[in-house]
């Protein structure tokens, strides 16, 4: 390639991130959830003509952008491109086509230049309601939980059609939230539209082509390049969830050979009739984050370095769920794939891989239906595994990127109280380095009222996350009601008037033996009182 | 008159001294142990060399990196924190988040107060503001021997809901000023950042106590060594904010001093803008590890309240210690003469955010550095000459440079020479630099291409238009006299003082004895302030604006209250300025939704600063004008291109020149490429035009 041409690519590429990044943080601006305005629930990307994504902002969690990478294909596959005017604006919150859950909507738009379409924006974040269930993984279908939006014009040649709009207003328990999160993605995609037209009148480009086969075979070669460091093989690893109500079986065998990745999940459990299920664009997303994060970091997330990374498996299972399966609470399966496949890694390039981590966000979601109704989500993290050389982070998501909201805006926002939110001391793995400590979290409500509280999410309960290399797994979580109920399953609880809930979260496993700790770091650990017992034989 | 400006740097420490006509300024090695001594080695010299004595100094305006280093170091007292019983691990647990989602090996910021010394006292005070758990006397005492035992020098209380209600706070901080000895610094987050959202509250009042006694010993050092010295006049500090404080203010809250240096920066680039009147103005300070950007409208810079201090990676949101000081709007990106190029997993080139710093520095010091940096690259294709490098003792080495990208860029990437290799680089940076003042813009909201760029500090010229035409920008200045930018800037500060107060109700149906018993309080504590300065009233805009959002949104707008709250009518006038501000910015309106009024904001400002350095007119130092021909191998050409080199010093107030040319200076050097015209500004400063434009003009 010329030298010129070299600089130019280059520059491109990294001017398309950006337009990625200021459409995402136009809409952290205007966004209503608290989830994605604090805690940063949401991403945003720019794909090729054929719908292939060349580039997104890198702070989108991967459950959504990894999923919108396969989304903005499947929308054409049902609305073909030929069909599509300057103004139009497509969206979705199909499970099997957005983000594995009827909450998050994907919102698609053309880019035309000179009459032209040259390419898409997508943007997706979560929305607070949808109707249905509401956050509850007791149903049993997909049409218990909520209004599901085929693929449709939301705006047809620039005309907003406010009667879809309308529709999702009436279904939803917070109509006009949910209105203004759907008309920010579509803002956020507007300006991201007018940055990349004016950007390519600039540098007088009229096709994306040139850059999408640059960003592709640069991406492809280093990806291939990364994968052909690791020993072929094949690698498996199993996991194990609480489940609904009883146990699910996560399996992974990954084949590594000729540059490539796959990862077969077939072993798996099969899916079962509460909204744990996870469908399988969900399942592909997380599983190739885990892999991704641990063999090339700074290989930047498109269509080409994703199609290094195959996942797949046979219909029916809890990681491939399908229609009218419910998927409510799919993170909590999908979350834990990472774990997964990096047990198989771990086999290959020990040193790169931490020990397993608390996993699934605990959505607390947190409800009174009457006169008086109110509704309050936040989510209760927990440690993340120690890595090879370092302890892991306590109180910290991962694999997901959101973060928490404030205790003093949680309050503001609903009549609950917490009366604690502290690390849960000893809950870290014990190890050379130290697991991530859980915290726990005891919640109130400030008005004389019953509580309603979804344990959707509440995972790792009977298992904790495992330790690497001799390490001690993380102390497993733990969830009660002040009055002595104990949470044992996934459905829906109630928390009666002056009764609080308390919330242990898991910490993360432990990395190396136990007896091999820095002696300044135990000592640390003591007068920290992170760790108050003597645990190292735990 | 004369006045003082003085900054003291992590290197060095600038003095600068005015009468109404001239400026003299001074460059000392700061003395890190006690900065008072470099501070006044180099009034001294400066005095000495202009026969003025400190008697008729009347102002000395001064500011410090002290507090931000003793941050970044670590190197604090040692600081207890004492919250509501249940939050312990607030400042440790953070936003829960990783700042770095593909990252498996990110290390978290240390807290400034280790679990160990964080202590949790029976409270609690609900949203609405109602203490449901009055804190006891019995505990404060047992939290108060502990304190004593560990020999603690400095404390920060923070409760939860306490910016609605600071009760709790101040008894437990009054109990504890009652044990402690009075040498041990009590901090309460209601005094220091009275806004919801606990951890960056917490954060702020930490911060604070733990710069706090040593901000109060170095500052009671100074003021003495200066009135031993003679000095009778006033000594002011420069806030982060821009504005000025008193000595007194600054011991009370020294967290906001943290970023007087850079704030004397973009006080310099307003005056510019006032001189030059330039409405829309977007600077650029390109330094040898980052660069600052700041946006100026009318002369003043935009303010926020959301600072982060000692990233653990440069550049990285989330990766430091959040503040919530009034502080000038300043994005700080990784990407300086030093910063260091590479070739990443994917053959891209990256620059920064690593830096080569001063030690080894780029590969052309010769002083071990075998990494390419910015500088190597513009030395190697004939943009630096090393017959006007600034520091003195380095001889700049064009072989070592061209070897480092050779090795690093050229061979890997396949460039057909070290030079179209070394263009990649700056080509990466420019571009960087300018997504990244275009992305603080459009968060502002501006519409870049409409602005003037004022680039200084050591890079500022050379990629002024580089980053300029990537934006749009027509019009570009580059100040004189860059080199001690921010002591200068002192000289033109004025009093510019903000109080945040979170409220977090409804607009319409606000409580409205509160509203008026609240805005009257921080009104009042704002007129203490001003009195304090000796300021008179008749002289300083008292204003009122407040935050307002639809209730449920993260971000707020800023709306003027123009009539301070005379009646229940200025609600409805207020709300339907946010609507129209609303539509305007984001195209659509919320019908059904409340808003909520977030905050409460007192600013007081100077009516008009009125400049005293603008008669001071500029005068070339050096009459012949000597031009060479200096090859640049040049981007847009694809090649080397003959550039006319020219001595700025040479330059006379309305020179005009057209590209290309060099202009060539101790501190900087500055290009200007074909299609760029360049004059000279009365005032000294050279400005640059795209040519087209002009002449449509």
């Amino acid at each position: 390639m010329k030298s010129a041409n070299l600089i130019a690519n280059n520059v491109f590429w990294d001017q398309l991130i950006s337009v990625c990044e200021e459409q995402a943080n136009a809409l952290l601006k205007v966004a209503f959830g608290a989830l994605v305005r604090e805690a940063g629930d949401l991403s945003a990307g720019v794909f090729n003509k054929e719908g292939k994504m060349l580039a997104q902002a890198v702070t989108g969690t991967p459950g959504h952008v990894n999923t919108m990478a396969e989304s903005v294909r499947k929308i054409l596959e049902r609305n073909p491109s030929k069909e599509l005017r300057e103004g139009d604006v497509l969206i979705t919150n199909d499970p099997w086509i957005g983000a594995g859950h009827i909450f998050d909507f994907v919102v698609v738009s053309p880019i035309f230049l000179k009459k032209k379409l040259i390419g898409y924006m997508a943007s997706t974040c979560h929305i607070v309601d949808v109707g249905g269930l509401g956050w509850s993984a007791e149903g049993t279908s997909i049409y218990e939980e909520g209004i599901l939006i085929p693929v449709s014009f939301l705006r047809r040649k620039n005309n907003i059609q406010e009667n879809l709009i309308r529709i999702i207003m009436v279904n939803s328990r917070v109509p006009h939230e949910a209105r203004g999160d759907i008309l920010s993605l579509m803002s956020c995609n507007d300006a991201g539209i007018q940055r990349l037209q004016n950007l390519m009148r600039e540098k007088k480009i009229t096709s994306l082509q040139p850059i999408s086969d640059f960003i592709f075979s640069q991406s492809l070669k280093s990806m291939k390049k990364k994968i052909g460091e690791l020993k072929n093989g094949t690698y498996e690893n199993h996991l194990s969830l609480d489940g609904f109500d009883q146990p699910i079986r996560l399996s992974a065998r990954m084949k590594i050979s000729n540059s490539l990745i796959s990862v077969d999940l077939g072993k798996s459990s099969k899916s079962v009739l509460r909204g744990i299920n996870c469908p399988l664009n969900y399942s592909i997303a997380y599983a190739s984050f885990g892999v991704k994060a641990a063999i090339a970091p700074g290989v930047p997330n498109n269509a080409a370095t994703l199609s290094t990374i195959h996942v797949k498996a046979p219909s029916g299972l809890i990681v491939s769920a399908e229609r009218p399966h419910p998927v409510t609470a799919r993170h909590v399966v999908g979350q834990a794939l990472p774990d997964l496949v990096l047990g198989c890694l771990y086999q290959v390039i020990p040193e790169s891989v931490p020990a397993e981590s608390a996993g699934a966000l605990w959505t607390i979601s947190l409800s009174h239906e009457g006169k008086t109704s109110f509704h309050s989500l936040n989510v209760a993290l927990g440690g993340t595994g120690a890595r090879a050389n370092s302890d892991g982070l306590s109180t910290t998501a991962f694999p997901s990127g959101v973060g928490t909201v404030p205790i003093e805006i949680v309050e503001s926002g609903a009549p609950v109280i917490y009366y604690k939110k502290e690390f849960r001391e000893n809950s870290g793995g014990m190890g050379r380095f130290r697991g991530g400590l859980g915290q726990i979290i005891e919640i109130g409500c400030t008005k004389d009222l019953p509580m309603k509280m979804s344990a959707a999410a509440f995972e790792k309960i009977t298992v904790g996350p495992l330790g690497r290399n001799g390490g001690k797994p993380g102390e497993k979580g733990c969830v009660a009601i002040s009055n002595g109920k104990k949470i044992t399953n996934k459905g829906t609880y109630t928390i009666p008037k002056g009764s609080t809930v308390i919330l242990k979260t898991p910490g993360g496993g432990g990395y190396g033996k136990p007896d091999l700790r820095d002696k300044k770091l135990t000592e640390l650990d003591r007068e920290n009182q992170l760790v108050t017992i003597n645990r190292t034989n735990k | 008159m004369h006045k003082l400006g003085v900054d003291i740097g992590g290197t060095f420490t600038d003095v600068v001294l005015t009468d109404t006509r001239t400026l003299h300024s001074e460059k000392v090695l700061t003395t890190p142990g006690a900065p008072e001594l470099g501070a006044i080695k180099g009034i001294e010299t400066v005095l000495q060399k202009t026969g003025v004595s400190l008697e008729d100094i009347a102002v000395i305006t001064h500011g410090t990196t002290l507090a931000a280093n003793s941050i970044i170091q670590r190197k604090g007292a040692k600081t207890a924190f004492i919250t509501t019983k249940g939050f312990r691990d607030v400042l440790e647990m953070r936003y829960e988040k990783r700042f770095d989602q593909y990252d498996l090996n990110i290390k978290l910021p240390e807290p400034l107060v280790p679990r160990q010394f964080r202590f949790t006292i029976n409270e609690r005070c609900q949203a609405s503001g109602k203490i449901t758990v009055e804190p006891s006397e019995l505990e404060v005492n047992k939290v108060a021997r502990t304190l004593l035992a560990e020999k603690i020098e400095a404390v920060a209380i923070g409760f939860i809901h306490s910016y609605v209600n600071p009760k709790n706070e101040q008894f437990v901080a009054k109990v504890l000023r009652s044990c402690l000895p009075s040498n041990v610094t009590i901090c309460t987050s209601f005094e220091i950042c009275p806004e919801a959202r606990e951890y960056e509250r917490f954060s702020t009042t930490v911060a604070n106590s733990f710069v706090r006694p040593l901000m109060i010993s170095y500052l009671n050092n100074l003021s003495k060594s200066l009135r031993k010295n003679g000095f009778t006049g006033s000594l002011l500090l420069m806030s982060s904010d821009s504005g000025i404080t008193t000595v007194n203010q600054a011991k009370r809250t020294p967290i906001r001093l943290v970023e007087s240096g850079p704030a004397g920066g973009i006080i310099l680039a307003s005056q510019i803008a006032r001189t030059l009147k330039e409405n829309k103005v977007v600077s650029i300070d390109i330094g040898g590890t980052t660069a600052k950007i700041c946006y100026l409208e009318k002369g003043r810079a935009i303010r926020s309240r959301n600072f982060e201090i000692a990233r653990s990676q440069v550049g990285k949101k989330g990766s430091g210690l959040p503040l919530r000081i009034p502080s000038v709007d300043l994005l700080e990106i990784g990407a300086g003469g030093g910063s260091i190029a590479y070739v990443d997993d994917i053959g891209r080139i990256r620059v920064g955010p690593e830096s080569a710093g001063s030690s080894p520095g780029p590969a052309c010091y010769s002083l071990g550095g075998n990494k390419p940096t910015i500088t190597d690259s513009n030395l190697l294709i004939g943009r630096i000459s090393k017959e006007f490098f600034s520091a003195e003792d380095i001889v700049l080495d064009k072989i070592l440079s061209e070897k480092a990208i050779k090795d690093h860029i050229q061979s890997p990437l396949r460039f057909k020479s070290s030079q179209w290799a070394a263009t990649g680089i700056i080509e990466v940076a420019e571009d960087f630099m300018a997504n990244s003042v275009r992305a603080h813009g459009i968060e502002l909201g501006k519409n870049i291409s409409e602005f003037t760029m004022i680039a200084s500090g050591g890079g500022g010229g050379l990629h002024a238009v580089g980053i300029a035409k990537k934006l749009g920008i027509k019009k570009i200045v580059i100040p004189k006299m860059a080199g001690v930018g921010s002591a200068l800037g002192f000289l033109y500060s004025s009093v510019n003082y903000q109080i945040a107060q979170s409220v977090l109700q409804e607009l319409m149906t606000i409580n409205w004895t509160f509203l008026k018993r609240t805005t009257k309080k921080i009104m009042n504590k704002a007129m203490k302030i001003l009195k304090e300065l000796s300021i008179p009233e008749t002289t300083v805009n008292l204003s009122i604006e407040v935050e307002l959002r639809f209730k449920g949104q993260g971000h707020q707008l800023i709306i003027p209250v123009k009539d301070e709250f005379q009646d229940l009518n200025s609600l409805a006038k207020i709300q339907k300025i946010f609507f129209q501000k609303y539509k305007k910015k984001y195209g659509f309106l919320m019908p059904g939704v409340p808003v909520e009024l977030v905050t409460l904001l007192v600013s007081c400002k100077r009516k008009e600063a009125k400049m005293t350095s603008d008669k001071a007119e500029y005068s070339p130092q050096s009459s012949s004008q000597k031009e060479i021909s200096s090859p640049i191998f040049d981007y847009e050409s694809q090649g080397w291109k003959q550039f006319t080199s020219i001595d700025r010093k040479s330059l006379m107030v309305g020179y005009e020149g057209i590209g290309p040319k060099i202009i060539r200076e101790k501190q900087t050097t500055t290009i200007v490429p074909l299609g760029w015209k360049v004059t000279i500004h009365k005032a000294g400063h050279l400005i640059l035009e795209k040519e087209n434009e002009n002449e449509k003009r």
